[in-house]
């Protein structure tokens, strides 16, 4: 009997313990008082019709990007025939052309992939080198090679004092993530926040960007999103990916683009939107504070988004 | 101590091979990170370059940081640099800084060296497969191993004849994380249930690094040299080229030639566009025969 009531005592004092613990991390991060959120579920069957959507969805948007400099972070982690593993490159190239229309005086498009220094041969397995050349306005820079700058961390949830961050990505006026919707077998999703890790360069941190997994891989996330602003959210969910991701889940066929100006709210919708609880997403709890999660502080620009939500596999192991 | 070999090439048989697009267009540009400088070194040797600002750049602790500013130490930077320093000029700082970088090097192991991460990845943390009692370097510190700074470093060793006790558990290393089918990736050759894919510039980097160790006549070896040659046939990109010349340069493959001309005809018409890695790495590639990590001049 005692024993039970030490056991009962033990666990009640680790879950307490636990809540205190995730308490305390989440208030590292200092409440805002934030307007409603601008978001948009767009139903895209086809990357055929990929660049018209997102011209609706950038008008819907109204990103302030006239006469500024653009980074677009689209998620390039490496080639698979097969997988759906990476930001689709129409979405990237119509992102590109729509920005300019809206004004934009210099877009680029980078990205620091995480598991291969090739980055050319990256870019043209992908298409995505085409499709920029097609464009002809983009430059594309590697973000694991650009010139680095010291940053000082926000929030203390890694021992990361400081990051050294590319310099393409800290003098860009307007920063926009572009994911690829997957699921991912560490992080549970991998969207606008997880995208982040791509920023990191690797010819200082190294390939993999394995620094982050050692402070924790949703700590690291939060941290970042904590440390470099995202503007905007492009997302794209035409065709995802479930189960084993973010390299092996097989496709799943979503049909749809998100648009947001705040990135806890695109990933919180990408989730309901894969049929994900959003309070399962680790990261996407501690970052609460860094936008707004909650559907009642969103302003929906475009369809109702229950219509287009699906139950996801979620990696299985 | 490490034991000094002569110059394994003649002089003469490297100025022949030093007048391709790439050698021109190398001999103008200014490194912006330590891999760019020490492959930059190797690449122009014949012309003795100044190794004070490689030796400049050498952190207090011994290593190198690929990006001084950052002064953070990267084990794959400290073995090219190394090499560099294998095949520069001899003067005496150099065998002191040459010491400090083997000592940092022999201090520094991936995270999975320490037993009680042996433990974490043996008992709970099991998703990703592989032997954790066999360990490399990490690119930076309180990291586990992966096989780009492993090789590099293995190659360092080589490059000085150095013994070490590390040797035997990096070439381990590397052989229990290749992928199924041969070839390596950054350093996972089977997770969550799934083999991985390798990758060009990874695998090549291994593949002279065991062979650099004598471990030339495996299966692992001889079938990734099969695997890369047909996996560049038809590759753009003169980053994966050059080091898969590199790395097949002593293999029996019918791919080497394929490869060579791939190379000369991507690179030669456009070295200006080349990163300075990327143009190094082809002006080593492009020598007759291969630069090889391994030798010290």
């Amino acid at each position: 009997m005692t024993n039970r009531r030490n056991a009962i005592g033990a666990l009640a004092l680790a879950g307490t313990g636990g809540w205190a613990v995730r308490q305390s991390l989440t208030r590292r991060i200092p409440a805002k008082p934030r307007p409603l959120s601008r978001v948009a579920a767009l139903r895209c069957e086809s990357y055929d019709k990929a660049i018209e959507v997102v011209w609706d969805g950038l008008k819907l948007l109204a990103p302030a990007v006239r006469g500024k400099s653009v980074l677009l972070k689209p998620n390039l982690v490496e080639y698979s025939s097969t997988a759906p593993i990476n930001t689709h490159p129409t979405v990237i190239a119509a992102a590109v052309e729509g920005l300019y229309r809206l004004g934009a005086a210099q877009v680029t498009v980078g990205e620091g992939p995480g598991h291969v220094r090739d980055t050319e041969l990256l870019l043209e397995e992908c298409g995505l080198g085409a499709a920029l050349r097609d464009v002809g306005k983009a430059t594309f820079v590697d973000l694991n090679n650009d010139e680095v700058h010291r940053v000082q961390t926000t929030t203390s949830l890694t021992a990361l004092s400081e990051l050294w961050l590319p310099k393409s990505l800290l003098t860009a006026d307007v920063v926009i993530s572009m994911p690829k919707i997957k699921t991912h077998h560490w992080a549970g999703v991998t969207l606008s926040l997880k995208n982040l890790f791509g920023v990191v360069p690797g010819s200082v941190y190294g390939w993999p960007k394995n620094v982050l997994h050692w402070q924790g891989i949703d700590n690291s996330i939060v941290e970042l999103a904590a440390t470099i602003p995202i503007h905007y959210v492009i997302t794209d969910g035409i065709v995802a990916m479930e189960g084993n991701g973010p390299l092996h889940g097989p496709a799943r066929n979503l049909g749809c683009l998100v648009f947001a100006d705040d990135p806890v709210a695109a990933d919180a919708l990408c989730c309901e939107l894969m049929g994900i609880a959003r309070e399962s997403i680790r990261h996407l709890v501690l970052g609460t504070r860094l936008g707004n999660p909650l559907p009642d502080d969103w302003l929906m620009c475009g369809e109702r988004y229950e219509a287009l939500r699906q139950r996801f596999l979620v990696c299985p192991h | 101590m490490p034991v000094l070999r002569p110059v394994s090439r003649t002089r003469e048989a490297i100025d022949n091979t030093m007048d391709t697009p790439a050698h021109t267009e190398l001999r103008t540009r200014t490194p912006r990170t330590i891999e760019e400088m020490a492959l930059q070194r190797l690449a122009l040797r014949k012309f003795a370059p100044n190794t004070g600002d490689l030796l400049g750049a050498q952190l207090p602790c011994g290593a190198w940081s690929n990006r001084p500013v950052t002064a953070i130490p990267n084990a794959y930077t400290t073995g090219l640099a190394l090499i560099a320093l294998a095949n520069s000029p001899w003067a005496p700082e150099v065998r002191s800084a040459v010491e400090r970088g083997f000592s940092w090097l022999e201090r520094t192991r991936g995270r999975e060296g320490h037993w009680l991460w042996q433990w974490k990845f043996r008992l709970f943390d099991r998703q990703v497969r592989f032997d954790p009692s066999k360990f490399g370097w990490p690119w930076v510190e309180n990291t586990l191993s992966w096989v780009a700074p492993t090789s590099i470093a293995l190659l360092a060793y080589r490059a000085w004849h150095r013994p070490s006790e590390r040797v035997p558990s990096a070439l381990a290393m590397l052989e229990d994380r290749a992928c199924s089918a041969g070839g390596w990736n950054a350093g996972n050759g089977h997770a969550f249930g799934v083999d991985l894919d390798p990758h060009p510039d990874f695998s090549a980097m291994a593949l002279c690094a065991l062979r650099a160790h004598g471990e030339g006549g495996s299966s692992l070896v001889e079938g990734t040299a099969q695997l890369l040659g047909r996996r560049l046939e038809e590759c753009g990109s003169a980053y994966s080229l050059a080091w898969g010349v590199l790395a097949l340069q002593r293999s029996s493959g019918r791919h080497l030639g394929t490869l060579v001309e791939s190379l000369h005809r991507i690179s030669d018409p456009n070295a200006a566009t080349l990163n300075t890695a990327t143009l190094a790495l082809t002006a080593l590639a492009l020598e007759s025969p291969a630069f090889d990590f391994g030798t010290r001049a």
